[in-house]
């Protein structure tokens, strides 16, 4: 006995000592993050042959064990980095989502009504200055509303961005350690000691690196862990990669890690919850600000663009959108208007331009065709060139200018010209023939006409030259021709035109003048009788138009009597009313029951009154008012941004016309610039409920409402969502307290056994003890 | 593997318990302090949607609303003035009415003419009434005076300025009122029949058709008479006092010393002594007349044709001379009108009125008959009475249609007020849905309050105990 009993008592002491120090440790490591709870593995020593029999040596304390699941952990890291996502990104979309002031009325929404309440407002007394000056205000209010909303959506994606970049610093910095204990417990555990404590850290220092990205990971035989997120290496054997994040100024952020130049696809962890708010909710959002600021700007704009503000007809204004040059040949009037730069598309349609001369009153209506795929910005600069008293041209800066003659005014409203026959082409005072046909005209090359003024008898030829193509020669192009003609001049003749119709008339009115139209080749193909003669009249018969055209398409309203006559004089005269798809509206009666000035009624709101005079079907008489409902079917005003509204063409820079806001008189409240007259505002106002093309068919506010509550239902669901996962987590977390957690009375039953162990080792070495003093005391 | 709970579980436990219970407990608290119960997207998507549209909608309903408070006083303040114009015209019928009765001598109607004229400008002024900056009968001009008065030789006129525009305001979806008569309805055009003359000249109108709007004078001009009168008369001044036109027979009797001219009767002859000896004035059945010379009075029967030679204008315009046998003659007059006269039935000088068919303002009427009543041309009594019938009947009409446009004002303010109540109602409704949607149960939120809160304290309670207690209290 002896020496090995003592042995095996101090063995048994050892151990117990060692017991009660785990469990010290334990206990104080009870409340540490990460923590594994251990044990000492203890065994019975080799026995020992002693006299024959194997005698136990007593026990043997082995290693010390934590208690951990690496399945666990598994799970966790995973279910840590779903959390870090939600959590990051419902941070910034709740961030966002306070931005918005919605529903409780103080956002764009509120900024949008109120800006519809100020027209409104304006529409019931358009005279009313301050209201005016209130709906520039409002205006300014909602743009800047637009603004603002623009501009904190970018800081907080550039905010995003940079948070991106500090996550990434800590991803870096958790690598490193990781890394590091990577190397301590591979030197620590080939002593065949296995390094807890380490083990733990290295385990938190996983747990906290999935809150950022995604991670996989495994451990080698030498109790190295290498992680990889996104499929690339995170951390190798011997070193960490590093990751970047690349930003640009625009908030816009992408994840890089060392040794390759493409971009880490981060699926979860907070570093990817940042990505979904910055790359995907916040530039969607502002993109659809944008639309609806954009439709905005359009649909006002088109509105406003064909009214006339009180000050009256414009004399001078330029264009808020500037046209460039895009195929860089230097020129950019050479460019198609839907090609130009222009921020909003062109239809093909037509613009109507009012000239009023300001000392007579006069009003002189021009239409300009557009074509979107073929009508050039010089086309146009020509077509409104080529309008007497207007004049247009690209200033330094690309911008359309228009502006008109001294003693000209121009506006682009829809107008009923109340004296539509300006030239007289019906019932004239001058002799006037009309062409029997409308044109175009089938010329051939040197085609003549003959006709016989009060001077002399003479020909004018018609060439090629002088036609796009002669064979569909336009009234347009036959006037200019016979306009040149020296003859002509010296007759005191002229050509004129109504519609498609060519005329030939004195320039001097009464019964003296005459014209006869003796032969030539061309007279076929115009329809005229040769040898006609016509002669002026004293009076001419002044037809006036009045009421306003409630229909809903651009139009024109032919005057044609059907036989010859004085009105209200010539029983049976006739005057049949034909629309422009050649529709007879009405057949007004204009024989001895009429009386000369009666207003008579023809269709669509418009009235007409003949004055006395003769009417002539024979010569062709005709003349034709247009009718005009949108006076820019093209929207080229809209597109060029003049006489808008608003300017800019997102949310980002949205913002009622300058010139406005210094003078808020130049706000069009009607067509007509009569001081009353609120058809415009009641125009916006329409907008409010009416569909538009650019918001899917939706009304300006149902679109925005629509966009809020998206953001609404996007963030409830990742909430909810992350409550779920939450849960998960946390049950996993039980789960691995359950497994590694320390349970301070289970520690102190345990610390008590020790310490009886203890005890009772300690009575073993005594009892040897006293048993050896014993066999001492024989001697 | 059993459940095996650790001191820090059990912490962790306890404390996510309370903080899920304060969370609960602080939403329930933001809720009732802000009266909300969507205090933002998030908290009910679909709920915020349906606030933003209600809240949409009610805006728009506000606005409707505003509409109809501010077209109200509009139309109340014309119909004031319309009740008022109608009150002056009354006050200027009654006035014609008795001008019209034959005691009435020229002076009389000198000063109702004055009193038309005060009335015509009493008028002026209602119908330029004002509401702050606007003026309510100018159609959409607003800022323009819409009837200009202006004089011109003593002769009013009244100009329109404004236009035939109707302003409406937006007071419903879909549903525009007008809030304005332009005032060339309720002053302005009035229909007449047909073309009229109406004189005592003989002129007729041609067959071919006549232009011009209101009324326009005929001025038929005696510039000469010529032939001899028999029995020794003479003319007197060659004729300058004359206003025969055309052929007239005058005839003489001796015998009975009677004298008459043309279709009039024989009338007694002055004699020697008497004041009109050398000036007398014969007349015929239309009131041509002819002054003859009676000094060289023979005594003998005689009978000779007088020819009165003359020429026709419109106001302000050149003299054309007739030959009598014009039967379609065209006069055309300053401002356009176009008059066919036929002329072979014309006896004597003066005045023609022509009234056409087209725009005839109260104003016209008015000034005519304070011009009729002023007979400045120095027309015959019958003539100004027939003249003032013809006005009459243009008063009667503008009359009426003042009163109908009072109707329909009556009408609008009617529709207006109906649509205000209506869009009260509807606002009342569209914010208790709102409310619902958007606004908090107080009493629901308060009990959810009190539960968490129970649930809270016995957490706590709870909580406490666990953590309270372990071995160690026990262990000596």
């Amino acid at each position: 006995m002896g020496g090995l009993g003592l042995n095996t008592g101090l063995k048994a002491l050892l151990a117990a000592q060692a017991s009660l120090d785990t469990i010290g440790h334990n206990i104080s490591n009870s409340n540490t993050e990460g923590y594994s709870r251990q044990r000492l593995e203890v065994s019975a020593s080799a026995a020992i042959l002693q006299r024959g029999k194997l005698i136990g040596s007593g026990v043997n304390a082995d290693t010390v064990t934590r208690s951990t699941d690496i399945l666990l952990l598994v799970r966790t890291t995973g279910q840590l980095a779903s959390l870090g996502r939600l959590d990051s990104a419902l941070d910034g979309m709740t961030e966002v989502e306070s931005l918005l002031g919605e529903p409780g009325g103080f956002g764009l929404g509120s900024g949008l009504s109120n800006f519809f309440g100020a027209v409104s407002e304006l529409s019931t007394s358009t005279e009313d200055l301050v209201l005016r000056t209130g709906m520039v205000q409002m205006a300014t209010a909602m743009t800047t509303q637009f603004n603002q909303l623009s501009s904190t959506m970018i800081s907080q994606r550039q905010d995003t961005a940079r948070q991106v970049g500090i996550q990434v610093e800590k991803v870096n910095a958790l690598g490193e350690q990781i890394v590091t204990l990577n190397h301590e417990i591979s030197q620590t555990e080939a002593t065949g000691t296995p390094a807890n404590d380490l083990r733990d850290t290295r385990e938190r220092k996983m747990r906290e690196l999935s809150t950022f990205v995604d991670i996989s990971f495994h451990e080698d035989s030498n109790g190295v862990t290498q992680i990889t997120t996104g499929g690339r290496l995170l951390v190798g054997g011997s070193r960490a990669f590093e990751m970047t994040s690349i930003s640009q100024g625009d908030g816009e952020v992408e994840v890089f890690l060392e040794g390759s130049d493409r971009a880490v696809n981060v699926r979860h962890g907070s570093i990817a919850g940042l990505l979904r708010v910055g790359q995907n909710f916040i530039p969607g959002l502002s993109g659809k600000f944008d639309t609806l600021a954009r439709n905005l700007i359009f649909e006002m704009n088109r509105l406003h663009s064909t009214g006339t503000p009180a000050s009256g007809s414009f004399t001078n204004i330029t264009s808020s959108y500037s046209v460039s040059d895009q195929d860089l040949d230097g020129v950019s009037s050479d460019e198609l208007i839907s090609q130009s730069g222009l921020p909003f598309d062109i239809q093909d349609g037509e613009l109507y331009v009012n000239v009023t001369n300001n000392t007579t009153g006069g009003l002189q209506t021009s239409r300009i065709e557009i074509d979107s795929s073929s009508t050039t910005v010089g086309d146009f600069l020509a077509e409104l060139n080529a309008i007497s008293g207007v004049n247009a041209n690209l200033n330094s800066f690309g911008r359309l200018q228009v502006f008109a003659d001294a003693g000209f005014g121009y506006d682009f409203a829809p107008r009923l010209d109340p004296a539509p026959d300006k030239s007289g082409t019906l019932g004239s005072a001058h002799a006037s023939i009309g062409t029997g046909v409308d044109g175009p005209y089938e010329l051939v090359d040197g085609d003549t006409l003959t006709l016989t003024g009060p001077v002399s008898t003479f020909s004018a030829t018609f060439n090629d030259a002088d036609f796009v193509e002669m064979t569909e020669a336009t009234a347009d192009e036959i006037a200019a021709v016979l306009n040149t003609n020296p003859d002509m001049q010296a007759n005191g003749l002229r050509a004129v035109v109504s519609g498609d119709q060519l005329f030939i008339q004195t320039e001097a009115v009464g019964t003296s003048s005459a014209l006869t139209v003796g032969g030539g080749t061309a007279l076929a193909a115009l329809g005229i009788t040769a040898g006609t003669t016509v002669n002026g009249a004293s009076t001419a018969v002044d037809i006036q138009i009045g009421g306003e055209y409630t229909g809903q398409d651009n139009s024109f309203f032919r005057f044609v009597p059907t036989s010859d006559g004085i009105v209200g004089t010539t029983p049976g005269l006739e005057v049949d009313v034909y629309t422009q798809s050649g529709q007879l509206v009405a057949t007004l009666d204009l024989g001895t029951s009429y009386q000369p000035g009666t207003v008579l009624d023809v269709d669509q709101g418009v009235s007409v009154s003949f004055s006395y005079g003769a009417l002539s079907q024979s010569t062709n008489d005709s003349a034709r008012v247009e009718l005009i409902a949108d006076a820019d079917t093209s929207d080229v005003l809209a597109a060029f941004g003049l006489n808008s509204l608003f300017t800019g063409t997102g949310a980002e820079d949205i913002s009622i016309r300058t010139d406005l806001e210094t003078d808020p008189g130049l706000l069009a409240t009607g067509s007509s610039g009569a001081s009353g007259d609120n058809t415009t505002l009641l125009a916006l106002l329409d907008l409010q409920s009416t569909g538009v093309d650019g918001l899917n068919g939706e009304a300006l506010g149902d679109y925005y409402g629509d966009v809020v509550s998206d953001v609404g239902f996007e963030i409830s669901t990742a909430s909810a969502t992350r409550d779920v996962e939450g849960f998960l987590l946390q049950n996993l977390e039980n789960r691995r307290h359950q497994k590694s957690g320390v349970n301070v009375d289970e520690e102190l039953v345990e610390m008590v056994r020790f310490e009886q162990n203890f005890n009772a080792a300690s009575r073993y070495i005594q009892v040897l003890n006293t048993l050896q003093q014993e066999v001492l005391n024989l001697i | 593997m059993a459940v095996r709970p650790t001191q820090s579980s059990i912490f962790n436990l306890v404390s996510r318990g309370l903080q899920s219970n304060l969370t609960k407990l602080a939403h329930a608290q933001e809720r009732v302090s802000s009266g909300k119960e969507i205090l933002r997207p998030s908290d009910d998507a679909v709920g915020t949607a349906r606030a933003l549209s209600m809240r949409r909608r009610l805006g728009l309903l506000n606005r409707f609303r505003d509409s109809v408070d501010s077209g109200r006083p509009i139309l109340e303040t014309t119909t004031s003035a319309l009740e008022e114009a109608s009150g002056i015209l009354s006050e200027a019928r009654a006035l014609v009415v008795q001008s019209m009765s034959g005691s009435m001598n020229p002076t009389d109607r000198e000063a109702m003419g004055l009193q038309i004229e005060l009335i015509l400008e009493k008028l002026v002024d209602v119908a330029n009434t004002k509401i702050g900056d606007r003026f309510v009968f100018s159609g959409t001009k607003t800022d323009q005076e819409p009837f200009n008065l202006t004089s011109t030789g003593g002769e009013a006129t009244v100009e329109y300025l404004g236009n035939d525009s109707v302003q409406r305001i937006s007071v419903g979806f879909g549903t525009d009122l007008a809030v304005n008569v332009p005032g060339s309805e309720v002053f302005g055009a009035s229909a007449v029949s047909e073309v009229t003359l109406s004189g005592l000249t003989g002129a007729s109108l041609g067959a071919t058709a006549n232009q011009g709007t209101g009324y326009s004078d005929v001025l038929f001009r005696h510039d000469a008479t010529t032939g001899t009168p028999g029995s020794g008369l003479a003319l007197v001044s060659t004729g300058q006092f004359d206003t025969i036109l055309n052929d007239h027979v005058l005839q003489v009797n001796g015998a009975e010393s009677k004298i008459r001219l043309g279709n009039g009767e024989f009338v007694p002859m002055p004699v020697a002594g008497d004041s009109n000896y050398t000036n007398f004035a014969v007349y015929d059945s239309d009131g041509s007349e002819l002054h003859v010379d009676f000094t060289a009075y023979t005594g003998a029967d005689s009978s000779a044709v007088m020819h009165g030679e003359g020429s026709v204008a419109m106001p302000r315009g050149a003299y054309t001379a007739l030959t009598f046998t014009e039967t379609d003659m065209e006069l055309v007059g300053q401002d356009g009108t176009v008059l066919h006269m036929d002329a072979t039935g014309v006896t004597r000088s003066g005045n023609e009125l022509a009234s056409f068919t087209g725009a005839t303002s109260i104003f016209d009427v008015l000034a005519g008959v304070a011009a009729d009543l002023r007979n400045t041309s120095g027309l015959p009594a019958k003539d100004v009475v027939d003249r003032l019938s013809l006005r009459f009947g243009e008063l009667e009409a503008n009359f009426n249609r003042s009163l109908r446009a009072l109707g329909t004002l009556g009408a609008r303010t009617e529709r207006l007020i109906s649509s205000g109540s209506r869009l009260e109602t509807v606002s009342l409704n569209v914010e208790g849905q709102l409310s619902q949607v958007e606004d908090v149960d107080i009493t629901k939120v308060i009990l959810e309050m009190n539960r968490t809160e129970q649930t809270l304290q016995l957490a706590q309670a709870t909580g406490s105990r666990l953590i309270q207690h372990t071995l160690l209290d026990f262990l000596g």
